[in-house]
């Protein structure tokens, strides 16, 4: 008898993976930390993938087409720590360690994203909200008229005592085009006002400033540490007026829109 | 940073793989589901072009106007091949499709700031190894392509494992049946408890008696047609014999679709934690550390393309971070990527036959290693 009942719950394995795994996407499309994984402007996707995927496992869990797979079984386990893991059951033990800025817990429900202002004022000035992505572009096209345009840009701080000589620091955000395991860190160096002590590293500042034009005997190449490959604009950096150390928002942590023009992602 | 703490990037990047995979490979099974039951041997056959060439030639064209990415293209390539079409189209296809489609190219252009120049290499290069490994497939019987069934049972064709419970809905299917919870091999067992006659399919059903598949009228001409090695015994019988219902031709597919996607979903996991792993614990020092020698960057991004298993609509903007790296090793990185990965090698091992995973394996990644040598000199390295 418990036979019996194993045997069937067995066979019914691959269906029942299957419409936890649609449950866990819908879930993720529509109120979970979707962002950590892929870029937002898929959900549409991914909650049709779920309802296919609910349709057919549920078809499998009723009718199963092939035998209990071993193999296939523990790939399934696999999957399910890895979204045990991913969802915070491990980032509170690794907490406490000097983590990738990446490593992000969310916030869940994920907050409603507050719309940007057309211009942040910092000291009695107008800034143009834009993210990293958006000004790396900018400045790799070289000196334009935007070059004389105040910007306001966030991200992560990575200092090098290389860096911190020239009195400058990388700032940086992730880049997730597609899903987190294509993306890539992408920033620009930003030169703080002398009067200002430099962020700590890995702190998310907000850095207010105009871009400069890096001469051709001072560009370096600057690589970020980490998991992540980076692309930081080799010939521009951002000359900043103030540099803000703000509170993270996970959610903020990666971007995912890049505009050619105003009104910019941020 | 340490084991601990990268166990949850890992499982982020391992999650963040199969996720965004998962869509395509759905619709890859489920346009190899619908394959499968609808669409009938012969009327691709007459439809095709049967020299080597021009199959090869109309995979290409297919593959320039199908979206898809390289995991859900697999088991559709097997499918179409065993359902009659050119070798040489379907393997064209299932190489070039995720590069040369509309959506690939506007990402490579977008990545490389409206540089053509990249898109169009890259382009050209998997056109020439979908041609080459096309035109050699072309050249081959699907037999000497496919994995062969390895029991009598899935004589169907379907070339599944069929379960315990599986009551195979349809002729367009293969064989309207349960094949029972042990598979026989001998070719002359009962069927659906009639002693002594031979199935409609060719094979023994098992010990247990199963209905008769509703919405199927009798099929004896295929009494003593062999069961057709791959493809379904649709494929073999003539439809009007069989006169599956619409309803058992969809059961049919969802069937299909389910057993190509349980049979992918495996390798996708795997594949997926392999790339993961890598990202999570090889440090990007490691690879920066070939970005000044031409020698050492060619090999060393292909060898990254096939550890990351990138999607093809994504990998543009990675290769794009790898600034001083060469044009041509960017190239390299973004030629082969699509055509060859370990997803793809493990997903190839399942359906293809070791000489075919062995042309695949190797002759695109020489093409690619050759032009872009040959790039790499002729631009002199230029980043």
């Amino acid at each position: 008898m418990i036979q019996t009942t194993f045997r069937r719950l067995a066979s019914r394995t691959d269906g029942l993976a299957m419409l936890l795994l649609a449950g866990f996407m819908g879930w993720l499309a529509t109120a979970g930390n979707y962002w950590m994984y892929l870029n937002p402007k898929f959900k549409p996707v991914t909650l049709t993938a779920a309802l296919v995927l609910a349709v057919l496992g549920g078809y499998a869990a009723i009718r199963p087409v092939t035998r209990p797979n071993l193999g296939r079984s523990l790939c399934y386990l696999v999957l399910l720590a890895m979204a045990g893991l991913a969802e915070g059951g491990f980032q509170a033990l690794s907490a406490n360690i000097d983590s990738d800025p990446f490593d992000v817990a969310a916030t869940l429900p994920t907050p409603e994203k507050a719309p940007t202002p057309a211009r942040l004022t910092q000291n009695g000035k107008d800034y143009i909200p834009i993210n990293t992505g958006e000004l790396h572009d900018i400045a790799a096209k070289g000196p334009s008229p935007s070059f004389d345009r105040p910007f306001a840009v966030r991200g992560f701080v990575h200092r090098s005592p290389e860096l911190d000589a020239a009195g400058q620091f990388v700032l940086y955000r992730l880049a997730v085009w597609c899903c987190f395991a294509d993306g890539t860190a992408v920033g620009l160096r930003v030169a703080f006002p002398p009067d200002q002590a430099p962020p700590d590293d890995k702190a998310w500042v907000t850095a207010y400033g105009t871009l400069r034009p890096i001469p051709e005997a001072a560009r370096k190449d600057v690589a970020i540490p980490g998991i992540s490959f980076s692309s930081v604009a080799p010939a521009a950096l951002l000359a900043a007026d103030t540099v803000e150390t703000k509170e993270l928002n996970p959610e903020e942590a990666y971007m995912f829109e890049w505009r050619q023009e105003e009104p910019y992602a941020f | 940073m340490n084991a601990l703490h990268n166990l949850d990037l890992f499982a982020q990047a391992t999650l963040s793989i199969v996720l965004e995979a998962i869509p395509f490979l759905l619709l890859g099974s489920v346009a190899s589901g619908l394959v499968e039951a609808f669409v009938p041997k012969d009327r691709l056959e007459r439809l095709l072009p049967k020299g080597r060439l021009a199959s090869t030639l109309v995979g290409l064209g297919l593959g320039a106007v199908t979206p898809c990415c390289e995991c859900g293209v697999v088991y559709l390539a097997r499918r179409l091949i065993g359902k009659g079409v050119p070798p040489g189209a379907a393997v064209a296809f299932m190489l070039a499709a995720p590069v040369i489609n509309p959506v690939s190219i506007l990402a490579t252009l977008v990545a490389f700031r409206g540089d053509p120049t990249m898109a169009v290499w890259r382009c050209a290069l998997v056109i020439l190894a979908g041609l080459v490994v096309g035109y050699w497939a072309g050249g081959q019987k699907a037999a000497s392509l496919l994995v062969p069934l390895l029991t009598p049972a899935p004589a169907c064709g379907c070339g599944h494992d069929h379960g315990p419970q599986h009551d195979h809905p349809t002729p367009a299917g293969g064989c309207s049946h349960d094949h029972g919870p042990k598979p026989v091999s001998s070719p002359g067992g009962s069927p659906e408890g009639s002693p002594g006659a031979t199935p409609a399919c060719g094979h023994d059903h098992g010990p247990r008696p199963v209905a008769a598949p509703s919405g199927v009228a009798p099929a004896a001409a295929a009494a003593t047609m062999p069961g057709a090695l791959f493809g379904s015994l649709a494929d073999a019988v003539p439809l009007a014999a069989v006169l599956p219902t619409p309803r058992a031709k969809i059961a049919s597919a969802m069937h299909h679709a389910l057993a190509d996607f349980l049979d992918m979903a495996k390798v996708l996991i795997l594949g997926s934690m392999v790339a993961a792993a890598f990202k999570a614990y090889v440090p990007v020092s490691v690879v920066m550390a070939m970005e000044n020698d031409l020698v050492l960057a060619i090999p060393g991004m292909m060898a990254l393309a096939v550890i990351l298993s990138l999607c093809s609509q994504a990998d543009a903007f990675v290769a794009a971070s790898f600034s001083t790296f060469p044009q041509a090793a960017k190239l390299a990185f973004l030629a082969l990527g699509p055509m060859l990965d370990l997803k793809l090698m493990l997903m190839w091992r399942q359906v293809f036959t070791p000489r075919l995973v062995r042309v695949l394996t190797f002759v695109p990644a020489a093409l690619v290693f050759l032009a872009c040598c040959l790039l790499g000199i002729a631009t002199g390295g230029a980043p």
